[in-house]
Parts: structure tokens; sequence; C-alpha cells
């Protein structure tokens, strides 16, 4: 590598230093401008009021879904534990873009199946409920097809 | 200016007897690098002042560790790289560790040694001279020059068993080949092992790079790879082809289509297309990474994308102070303090999907993964997906997808001048390095602030298909016609390429780190180390439950170094 570019580069570049630097203040306050957003938040719970251990998940339709049917975006929300034990409940935490108003969310489970010594998901499902910020709601579920949201 | 200089001068008068102060008032310090939760052999990457540590080829430390989550470490570790003189090009580097945590659960063989387990790091032979370089063994691969962050393979994660060859073919181009195995980190030394692979789940995966690094003037790298990670640990023959293309490689399957069980897998494979640079010298340079995961030939063809890119992109830069100084002559002293002196900032990002899988392929892109196959039916908890996509745990980029991290650090040291720059020793740098004139330094002392700020997006999961989003019963029901148009087959993704949409957790760190030589005998010099660390983590941030926990790590080292 010859001195003689380093040198000519250098020199150039020492012009150009408070560019760089200005450059880094501008790069850093952009970044920081993400500090404004703000986020919506509801807290869901389920509980496993049946008589078998459960497994579950949570179905999730925020600002980012559209409405007809080719356009629905459903996000799957991983549960806290599984299985979830008899008697026992579980929370999930959602977050969605602030300033969008109401979101949907449904849980999605099954319960041990002995005969066949494994789980389905998406055996049972509950009806969607609008979630709005700051809400918290505790689906128990009692059967198969019995559940109640308060 | 003048006070500056009788500041200075007065430091170099004193400045034995200052290194002996700071070395009594500040505890000292580690090397070793834990993330939150408590992976043992992760490299630490603190930018300049971490690279070629002591500037002596071996060393080893006890090191001591604590933090206020009731975190205590015990670890001594041993780094030897022997080059026999009867075997001129020829060396062996060996690194063996052993630790005693309270966080860390040894089990099985290591109940008996009172938790104290063993562990391994680089372990590798090679072969080197200005033209040609050949490693084999365990050895910490990185794919660009970055200081912090690479998205195809960074050493954050430890050493990985692979079989490296650089080559100079020109002053012009020069080529990397790397073919890997990936498993879990050099681990516990023990029959444990086999609790995390059980009998007949063994299976491994493999990847391997090729690059190519093209240089139209000495200063400027622009580096083009063309990689595959797939299942089985092989020396997959269309893969070790240098001079296949991947992704015709792939096409040309069904043509080649494997015996059952023979397991070349050449199937199951992900393609990661991989572009780099590095421009400077003499005290500057800027450099850059991308990484476009899965290169689709929709993507090729530029039809209609059936999922959303999955890309990273890395853009850093470093400034030293003798680029200043050569021109600016200050007073002697005040030239020592400045051309020593350095800063860096680095900005690291990843898309959603980066280092996900496709459904037909069961792997994810870590070192330690879920090691069953995934059940739509019976799906992942978060407590287990936290295991997989843990800080370090990725082959590529330390905080998985969906993330960005800000570095930036300001550091000293006394050998600056003749420190090189942090990179993957492209054959034709070590080339060019040949001819510059090598100097070692007596004494060695170290001192740098460092920050880093990062954020986590929401729906990070690496494990599951990353179509179940859209489909997320396609694998129950594989009819599913989602988009209502009658035919099953056709369904596309709405989702679009998304970068941290939405926050779940971001964090703040900011480290000192401090290293100095202390006495020397005959060819061994002792030094001490010390960090302290302050780690901010905010989970649901921006949110009305937002909260923030606090942990302070300390680690102190000694330190002994040899040629």
């Amino acid at each position: 590598m010859g001195d003689s570019v380093g040198d000519n580069m250098v020199l150039s570049m020492k012009k150009n230093l408070n560019l760089f630097f200005i450059g880094l203040v501008v790069f850093i306050g952009i970044c920081s401008t993400g500090c404004a957003v703000r986020y919506n938040h509801a807290r869901v719970g389920i509980v496993n009021n049946y008589d078998k251990n459960m497994v579950y998940v949570g179905l999730f339709i925020d600002e980012q879904s559209g409405d007809a049917s080719g356009d629905m975006i459903v996000k799957v929300v991983p549960p806290a534990r599984r299985p979830l034990p008899v008697g026992e409940r579980d929370y999930l935490d959602l977050v969605w873009g602030g300033g969008y108003g109401s979101v949907k969310f449904a849980f999605s489970f099954g319960f041990y199946d002995a005969s066949e010594d494994s789980y389905n998901v998406y055996d049972c499902s509950t009806d969607y409920l609008e979630l709005e910020e700051g809400d918290e709601k505790v689906f128990r579920i009692d059967s198969t097809d019995d559940y109640f949201v308060n | 200016m003048m006070l500056v200089y009788l500041f200075f001068r007065n430091f170099m008068k004193k400045s034995f007897l200052l290194i002996i102060l700071f070395t009594l008032a500040l505890p000292i310090f580690g090397i070793i690098d834990t993330n939150d939760y408590y992976d043992i052999n992760l490299i630490e990457k603190n930018g300049t002042f971490n690279f070629e540590s002591y500037k002596r080829s071996n060393h080893s430390y006890l090191f001591g560790g604590f933090d206020t989550n009731g975190y205590t470490e015990i670890l001594g570790r041993m780094r030897l790289n022997i080059g026999p003189p009867e075997l001129i090009g020829f060396y062996l580097v060996s690194e063996i560790l052993f630790s005693n945590s309270d966080k860390r659960d040894a089990g099985g063989e290591f109940e008996k040694t009172g938790n104290t387990m063993l562990f391994y790091g680089e372990a590798y032979i090679g072969f080197k001279n200005k033209w040609t370089s050949v490693k084999f063994g365990f050895q910490n691969l990185i794919s660009s020059d970055a200081i912090y962050h690479r998205l195809l393979l960074d050493d954050y994660s430890g050493p990985i068993f692979a079989l490296r060859w650089s080559q100079l073919l020109s002053r012009y181009v020069d080529m990397d080949l790397i073919y890997s195995f990936i498993r879990p980190h050099q681990g516990e030394w023990s029959p444990n092992l086999t609790t995390l692979y059980k009998k007949g789940e063994l299976y491994g995966k493999s990847l391997f790079v090729k690059k190519f690094n093209f240089r139209p003037l000495p200063w400027i790298r622009i580096g083009l790879s063309d990689s595959v990670y797939f299942l089985g640990e092989n020396f997959n023959i269309w893969f070790m082809n240098p001079f296949s293309i991947y992704f015709i490689t792939l096409s040309l399957n069904k043509f080649y289509d494997e015996k059952f069980g023979s397991g070349l897998n050449t199937g199951a494979s992900d393609l990661k297309i991989g572009l780099d640079f590095q421009i400077g010298f003499n005290g500057w340079r800027v450099y850059g990474e991308l990484l476009v995961d899965d290169s689709d030939a929709f993507f090729l063809m530029f039809k209609y994308p059936i999922f959303p890119n999955r890309i990273g992109a890395v853009l850093g830069g470093e400034i030293r102070g003798y680029l200043f100084t050569r021109y600016l002559k200050p007073p002697k002293a005040a030239e020592f303090f400045l051309k020593n002196l350095y800063i860096n900032f680095e900005y690291a990002i990843t898309s959603k999907y980066v280092y996900s899988r496709d459904h037909v392929c069961n792997y994810e892109y870590v070192r330690e993964e879920y090691q069953k196959a995934y059940d739509p039916r019976n799906p992942i908890s978060q407590t287990e997906l936290d295991r997989v996509q843990r800080v370090g745990n990725f082959i590529g980029y330390m905080y998985g997808n969906n993330a960005d991290s800000i570095d930036i650090a300001v550091g000293w040291r006394n050998d600056l001048e003749r420190t090189k720059d942090y990179g993957a020793e492209y054959q034709t740098d070590v080339y060019y390095d040949s001819f510059k004139k090598k100097k070692f330094v007596d004494r060695l002392f170290k001192f740098q602030l460092h920050y880093r700020h990062y954020r986590l997006g929401d729906e990070r999961n690496i494990v599951a298909p990353y179509y179940m989003n859209e489909h997320y019963y396609y694998d129950v029901d594989p009819d599913l016609d989602s988009d209502g148009d009658g035919v099953k087959d056709n369904d596309t993704s709405n989702r679009e390429t998304e970068f941290l949409r939405v926050v779940l957790e971001e964090g703040n760190i900011f480290d000192i780190n401090f290293y100095s030589d202390i006495f020397r005998i005959t060819r061994f010099v002792v030094g001490i180390e010390t960090k302290f660390n302050f780690h901010w983590r905010t989970r649901l941030p921006r949110t009305s439950v937002e909260s923030t926990d606090f942990v302070f790590r300390w680690e102190i080292a000694s330190v002994i170094t040899w040629f």
C-alpha cells in the first residue's frame, strides 16, 4: 500500500470529518425518534378447569391483518408453557401498534388424548374477543366446548 | 493546549506509578463472556480492545466474576499456540477451560467434581504462508471484517468444527472455502451429550461457504459468498465442489436424487447469499455486510415473491488517533496519548424470519436447537423457545432475527498502531500484511468504554416454520385453502418484509474494560484485567406495563502471557 495514496486520502478526509460526525449525530437522532413510538398492550389469561392436561396457542389478529379471507393474517402466539396442568393458568402479553384501536384474539386448545398419547392444539377454539389498550381478560376453559371470559 | 501538554508530560513521567495505582485501585479483569443464560465459552467482542488480546501468542488466566443476580464463577483458561521451528508454516492452537459457577447445572459426571466442568475452546492444526492458509479443527469463524456483529457466521457462539482454506488467486482476488459441521458449543466433556441428543435422534448440520473477495485496489475489498446449510454431517460431494453455485446444485437435485438413507440430504438445504465490503487504511475504515437468507428463484426471476424477504445488514466504521497525529503534530506526550486513541461504531439489523426454517427442513440456524421434529399440534412453548433463541446461540447475528443493535466504543491501547483491524483474515490481507514491518511491544496497557443499545422484535419464533403465521392450520390440514379461491396450492403470504415493527424487549449495556501488564520474568508477563458491566433490560418497552431490570457484573482475572 503506497503511503502517498494514503496521505492524499487522509488529507481529503480531514475536510469531511465534520460531515462524518454530523452524519453520526443525525443517524443517532433518526434512531432515537423510535423512542417516541408507543405500543398498545393487553393481557389474556387461560385457566384449565377441565380434568385433563391441555395445550394451547393464542390466535392474534392485529392491525396488520386485512378483513377479506385472502388478506387475513393470524399470528400464532406460543404458549407460556406446555402442557398446562389441570387447575392452573397462564398469561400471554399482546402488543400492537399504538393508536390502532382494538384487535381480536382467540385461544385454540386441545386436551390430552390418552388413546393416542398425544395432543392436538387445534381440536377446539374460543370465539374471537375484541381487545383494547389495557384490557386484561381471562378465558376459563371448562370443557371442550364450554368456556367463559371475565 | 499548554495545560494538556503539561498534563501528559507529567503523565509520562509517572506512568509506571499510575499503572500500579490503577491496578490496585481498580479490581482486576476478565476475558470470558457469558450471556443471560450463562453460556460458557462465548467469544467476547470488545472491539479493538480484545483483538489479539495480549499481543503474545500464549496465555492463561484465573478468572472470577459475579453479578447482582447472584451469579458467581471461578474459571481457568489456557490457550497455546505452538509453531515448531522445524516445521515452518505449521502450527497448533489449543484451548482448554475449567469453570465452576452456581448458575450452571453441571450434572452427570461433573457432580463428582463438585460442579467444576471442563470445556474446550479452539483446537485446530493449521498451515500458513503469505499465499495460502489451511485450518482444520474447532475454530472461531466470522463472515466479514466487522468488529461486533456478523450475519452469516459469528464467533460469539464459540468454535465450530471446520476445514477452512484461504487462497490468494492473484493480488486482486482471493478465495475462502469453509466446510463446517455445526454442533452445540464445545461444551461438556461428559456423557451428558447423550441427553442432548437421544439415540435415534442423533443428527447434525453442516454449513459450507464459498467466498470470493475482489480488490480493485489493495485497500478496497468486496466479498461475495454463496453458502448452504443442510441437514447431516457429511462431505456432500455436490456441495464440496468449489466451482458449483449452490442454487444450481439444488436445482439439479431432482436429477441427482439420493438413495434413501444415504444421508447426503441435498434436498434438506437452506441457501444464503452474502455481500460484504471493507474500505480503508492507515487508521480509518468502513465496512458492511448484507445477508439474503433462503434466496429463491422467484427473486432471481423478478417474479412476485411468495414470501417476505429475509435479510440482514451491518454497517460500521473505525477511526484511530494516529490518522490525525501524523498531520497535527501535537507535543510528544500528547501525541502518544492521541495516536493510540480509537473510536468505533457499528449498526446491525435483521428482518423478521431470518434464520428460521422452511416447513420441510427440521432445523434452525442455531448451535443448540429444538431437538425434536416440530409438531404443529403440540407447539413449542415460550420457555423452550427462549432456550433455543437465547442471545449468542445463533450461528449468525447474536440477537437472531427481527432485532437490531448499535455499538459505540472509545478506547486506548499503547500498541494501537501495530494492532491489526479485527477481521476475518482473508488471504489478500495476509499477503499485504506480510510486507509491513513487525514490531512487538514490551508493555501493554488497554482501556475501553463501550456502549450497546439493542432491540428485539415480535414473532421471533425460528422453530415454527415461518409460513405458519399465514397458514397456521396448514400442517394439520394441508388442503387448507386460506384465500378461498378454490385452488388449494396457490396460497401466498400477504406478509411483507419487516424490521422491528413492534419491539418486545430492548436493552442498554455499558461496560468499562481495563488491562495492564504488571511485571515480566524472562518471557513470561503477568498482567491484570477487569471489566465492569452495567446492563439495563426493558421488557414490553413503551407500553403501559413496561418494566426494567438492572444487572451489574464485575469480572476480574490475573493473566500470564508468553511468546
